[in-house]
């Protein structure tokens, strides 16, 4: 059973690393980079992944290209959720890693990527060359090579976005307003950090209810 | 309010400018008038004077100041300054009217009446200064989420806000 498994996987994971279409999201200079490693002299065509889509619902990759503000975050968040699985992020550039220049005493920046979605490639630089993100793509390629289809709930499980309070262990999800359309960070004023009762369900099944 | 005044009339030379001439000789009052470093005029004008003063630089013949390319303020710790940049396409010149709040209850005129291009600036300066402008058709914020506590370019903003713990440092 292993070996046909792996055998499976092989294939799969061959096909799906070799054609990994990213999605267009530019939130600042770091696109810039993004555009010109996706242009002649760079050319991201060698590694199958030249296919910029404009929807989340064709992209399989997710390079946040850039600085996300507090106003950004719901709808990076939406666009994430909106991405079918199996669904990777990339965090290019030093604001998206750990808000980079922003981290020290900005008050709208959300000081990295990895505190809404989670991230599976760290690209550190400001902004970082087009063969860095080359480098990366391949970082990636390889982490999607190791993936079986045997641990698949596994790695689904990883794919939630999600947040973590420094003081608790427990991991909440996003609080929500009554049009059931979640905003991050800018939650209503009776929300009360102790008394929070957010689960992943009852967001999927507001969203399945509004139509998203 | 007065002392304030005396503060920001400190650079007013002994004669006005070009256009706090023209202003003075068409009975409109103005605090000063000087050059900046770049020989850029700056008008010193009460706020209930703001209207009167850009209706005449939009309108008069010799000014044509019809385009609004800036509205900033400035926390100046007792007192707000808000700050409208102003050039002519026509005739090329340029000026810098400011204007003085007061730091408790800071209302002034929109500016929205006369350029288009204040409706931005103007939603811009109240978002980040708490700035309210009057008879402004929509005025709401730009940049940050509508329900943010504060304003964050002034002088005395703590971000002390409990529902963004998950984004401390």
């Amino acid at each position: 059973m292993k070996i046909i498994f792996t055998a499976i996987d092989f294939v799969y994971n061959w096909a799906r690393s070799n054609s990994i279409w990213p999605l267009t999201f530019a939130t600042s200079c770091c696109g810039i980079e993004m555009i010109s490693t996706s242009a002649a002299s760079f050319d991201i065509a060698r590694f199958g992944a030249e296919v910029f889509r404009a929807t989340p619902r064709q992209a399989d990759l997710m390079i946040t290209a850039g600085t996300v503000t507090h106003r950004m975050a719901p709808a990076l968040v939406r666009l994430y959720e909106q991405m079918p699985e199996p669904k990777y992020v990339l965090a290019m550039g030093a604001c998206a890693v750990t808000g980079g220049m922003f981290e020290n005493d900005s008050y709208n920046v959300v000081r990295g990527v990895d505190r809404l979605i989670p991230v599976d490639v760290y690209l550190p630089g400001c902004p970082p060359r087009p063969e860095a993100l080359l480098d990366a793509l391949i970082q990636l390629q390889k982490k999607i090579k190791t993936e079986t289809l045997m641990e698949r709930k596994k790695y689904l499980e990883q794919h939630k976005p999600k947040l973590k309070l420094p003081d608790q262990n427990s991991e909440i999800m996003l609080p929500m307003n009554e049009m059931g359309i979640f905003t991050w960070g800018i939650q209503p004023d009776s929300y009360d950090l102790n008394n929070l009762e957010l689960t992943r369900k009852t967001v999927g099944d507001k969203c399945v209810k509004f139509g998203r | 309010m007065s002392n304030l005044e005396d503060k920001i009339v400190q650079n007013m030379g002994e004669n006005p400018a070009i256009f706090g001439k023209l202003l003075l000789n068409n009975s409109i009052e103005i605090q000063s008038s000087v050059f900046s470093s770049d020989k850029t005029e700056i008008i010193c004008i009460s706020h209930e004077n703001l209207l009167k003063t850009v209706d005449f630089l939009k309108h008069h013949i010799e000014t044509r100041f019809d385009i609004l390319f800036s509205v900033t303020a400035s926390d100046k710790f007792e007192f707000f300054e808000v700050i409208y940049h102003l050039y002519s396409s026509i005739l090329k010149h340029k000026v810098i009217v400011k204007t003085i709040l007061d730091k408790i209850n800071p209302e002034i005129h929109s500016l929205t009446g006369f350029y288009q291009a204040a409706d931005w600036h103007e939603r811009e300066t109240y978002d980040l200064l708490g700035i309210k402008f009057l008879n402004h058709p929509d005025l709401r914020r730009i940049l940050l989420p509508d329900d943010w506590k504060g304003y964050p370019l002034r002088k005395n903003y703590i971000m002390n806000d409990e529902r963004l713990i998950w984004n401390r440092r």
